[in-house]
């Protein structure tokens, strides 16, 4: 796994440098509130865009086979809309695909 | 000088519910991160150095070491970043709200405990936020991210490699729980997620030679519909601006 092993640290600490700039750019150089009202929507909806493009389709290939992905994800969807924490969520879900898996 | 109130056993304490969630947290990133075929020192890692789980999660639902080929350094880097541009205003909003002459290497620590939770309840405090106060915030909230994630590890690993491809899903039941509840409270939201999902899926259906990989197709897809909702719903405002994430 030695050239797995370089890749993945590199990943890890060059997203974390990143991050970190991030978070740490505003916090030294006082810059001036991000006024425009386009942009501070934009960067609040990209999260939630990202992430559902994320979901959508790469869920239903996560439990190696559609049938107890559909469950979990049912599962999932159901969950959250009824508002049950985050936690509950991956848990409930995690379940529902198990058991999908071994008992149909 | 600081208030009485303005402790680092204060920030601690007040942050004690995002210490228990993050303990949930980190441990279902890190038990993906394992089913994924990451090593132990992987997600563990992951955790002491990021502090987050929408880029975390990302990053484990990419790089899955079961399913090749491994996406390409940049990106997934870039994915993060996009991820992560909100830490610019959630950063911006408390910098605003510290106590003055905080040093410059002060302020970098401060900077090492922003994330989404951390500034929600360090931004609904009255007054000025001192440094005592945010260093209790991000003891609290390292901690449980950290011992979540060790526990995740270590509890994947004990579970047999033919039985861990199904813990794969408690990742995307987290982005759901993420998305699904905001995506009801806000229309832009809504619409963001439901044009991200087809962009994603119609660029990963074009032809083999000009389809994008992955980590490239769900960004444009990301940013696309990110685009068009802050584009499209604009003088709505009302349930847009609270700089929750």
């Amino acid at each position: 796994m030695g050239a797995d092993s370089g890749y993945m640290l590199s990943i890890i600490f060059l997203v974390a440098l990143g991050t970190f700039a991030l978070r740490a750019i505003p916090l030294v150089l006082f810059s001036k509130p991000v006024k425009n009202p386009f942009a501070v929507r934009l960067i609040e909806y990209l999260p939630y865009s990202i992430l559902s493009a994320m979901v959508i389709p790469g869920i239903f290939s996560s439990t190696g086979d559609t049938a107890s992905s559909m469950t979990g994800f049912a599962a999932a969807l159901a969950l959250s809309l009824c508002g049950l924490p985050l936690p509950a969520i991956a848990l409930a879900a995690t379940v529902a695909a198990y058991l999908e898996i071994y008992l149909f | 000088m600081t208030s009485e109130d303005n402790t680092f056993r204060r920030g601690f304490f007040d942050a004690l519910p995002i210490c228990f969630g993050y303990l949930a947290v980190g441990f279902t990133v890190a038990v993906a991160a394992i089913a994924g075929g990451h090593p132990l020192w992987s997600p563990i890692l992951l955790s002491l150095t990021h502090l987050s789980g929408t880029s975390q999660g990302a990053i484990v639902g990419r790089v899955s070491f079961a399913n090749p080929p491994l996406p390409g350094l940049g990106e997934v880097i870039l994915l993060c970043m996009a991820l992560n541009l909100r830490y610019l205003l959630l950063s911006l909003a408390v910098s605003q709200r510290l106590s003055s002459g905080i040093s410059p290497l002060k302020r970098l620590l401060v900077a090492c405990s922003i994330t989404d939770e951390n500034c929600l309840v360090a931004l609904s405090r009255r007054g000025n936020l001192s440094f005592c106060y945010m260093m209790g915030i991000f003891l609290s909230s390292y901690l449980g991210w950290n011992i979540g994630t060790a526990l995740g590890a270590f509890g994947a690993n004990l579970i047999p490699p033919e039985y861990t491809k199904p813990l794969e899903i408690s990742l995307y039941a987290m982005f759901v729980a993420i998305i699904a509840p905001e995506a009801k409270k806000s229309r832009p939201v809504l619409a963001a997620v439901l044009l991200a999902a087809f962009c994603n899926v119609a660029l990963l259906s074009l032809p083999e030679a000009i389809r994008p990989g992955k980590s490239l197709s769900v960004l444009v897809s990301g940013a696309l519909a990110a685009i068009a909702a802050a584009a499209l719903f604009n003088g709505k405002g009302k349930e847009a601006q609270n700089g929750r994430g």
